[in-house]
């Protein structure tokens, strides 16, 4: 069974879309929630998620790009998106910290499910 | 008495932090009200769309609204920066807030008892201390859920003047005990959970602490400490 790690501080975002990919995937994947660093840490060290969505800036001790590297120390072959309303994030630096892209907040509903559903294909 | 400093109030500290924070937040209310829009509208082509999609309604006014608020927070702050920063006196502080509320209908069945030392004296933004003042007492109001008592005290102590802010409300759960002062924590729908996030960038800004003891269903008292000014030392630092 494939994986997704979602992480975000507001239940009601990891809800929608938590909710919006259970409706798309179906049983086939199962859907993680964290909603700080260090469960998000956790997580993907015990369930080697595929695919996490990440989002920048969590108010806990541990968030941002630093908890961005330990997730790829954590799950190594994982795909990470990083999401934030942060415009002025860059593509490079996003890489320089273990990410694979950007997705900016708020969503695009239709092309999160695109992203999702290529970067599960190509897993 | 350790000689404190005349900036060593930040105020545009605070403002830049907290207009981070809010930003980040009402992104965050605007990525739930236009999530849900979107989900609904792919849902009515799909088909799909059922009496179980109404929360998902009730959400993007809720959240859209929030983000207002948040917004008009911010928007007030900004315009209490302009006034100018000088030796303020908390009796003085207390005295125009508790005025301002008696306007209020909701603050009717609320009895606020004051024991303020007129020799309490802060540096700061006279406005923000108000400001201070009325999230205190509103955070109260809603502990009380609008009928109880506040009582308000202020006493010199040693390099600083501590002031003690006591209701007689529901206490602070221990599952939120720890992250009262985190931006957006709340255990009211619908509520943003701004002001006690606030309460304590002012409190920063202005050299000062905060900490609290609580019961749950006998009350709050919140203890906040500032340095201790004299009109000399502003003479002297001048």
């Amino acid at each position: 069974m494939k994986k997704i790690l979602l992480v975000d501080d507001e239940e009601m975002i990891r809800e929608m879309v938590g909710g919006l990919l259970r409706d798309a995937l179906g049983s086939d994947v199962k859907i993680l929630l964290a909603s700080d660093g260090d469960e998000a840490v956790r997580l993907a060290q015990s369930e080697q998620p595929e695919l996490v969505l990440l989002d920048f800036t969590l108010h806990t001790p541990l968030e941002g790009f630093p908890m961005m590297e330990k997730i790829r120390e954590a799950a190594r072959q994982a795909k990470i998106f990083l999401m934030s309303g942060a415009l002025d994030l860059a593509e490079k630096e996003i890489k320089q910290h273990g990410g694979d892209g950007f997705i900016g907040k708020p969503l695009r509903m239709e092309r999160l499910l695109e992203l999702v559903t290529k970067q599960l294909k190509g897993a | 008495m350790k000689k404190p400093k005349p900036e060593g109030v930040d105020e545009l500290g605070c403002l830049s932090e907290v207009a981070y924070t809010l930003a980040h937040k009402v992104n965050n209310w605007l990525t739930i009200a236009s999530g849900n829009a979107q989900i609904v509208a792919m849902r009515r082509k799909q088909g799909k769309v059922s009496i179980d999609d109404l929360p998902k309604i009730q959400q993007i006014s809720e959240r859209i609204e929030l983000a207002a608020g948040a917004l008009q927070r911010l928007m007030k702050l900004s315009k209490q920066m302009e006034d100018e920063i000088r030796l303020v006196k908390i009796t003085e502080v207390v005295t125009n807030t508790i005025e301002s509320l008696k306007e209020h209908h909701s603050f009717e069945k609320i009895q606020v008892e004051t024991q303020v030392n007129p020799e309490c004296k802060i540096l700061g933004n006279p406005k923000l201390l108000g400001q201070l003042f009325l999230e205190l007492l509103d955070n109260a109001w809603q502990a009380m859920q609008g009928q109880g008592k506040i009582r308000i005290s202020c006493e010199p102590m040693g390099d600083h003047v501590q002031v003690v802010v006591e209701d007689n409300g529901a206490g602070i759960a221990a599952v939120i005990a720890e992250k009262i002062f985190q931006p957006c924590c709340t255990t009211q729908q619908g509520k943003a959970g701004l002001g006690l996030y606030l309460i304590q960038q002012i409190i920063s800004a202005h050299g000062g602490k905060i900490r609290w003891e609580s019961e749950v269903g006998k009350g709050t008292k919140f203890i906040l400490e500032f340095p201790r000014w004299e009109m000399k030392e502003m003479e002297g630092a001048g």
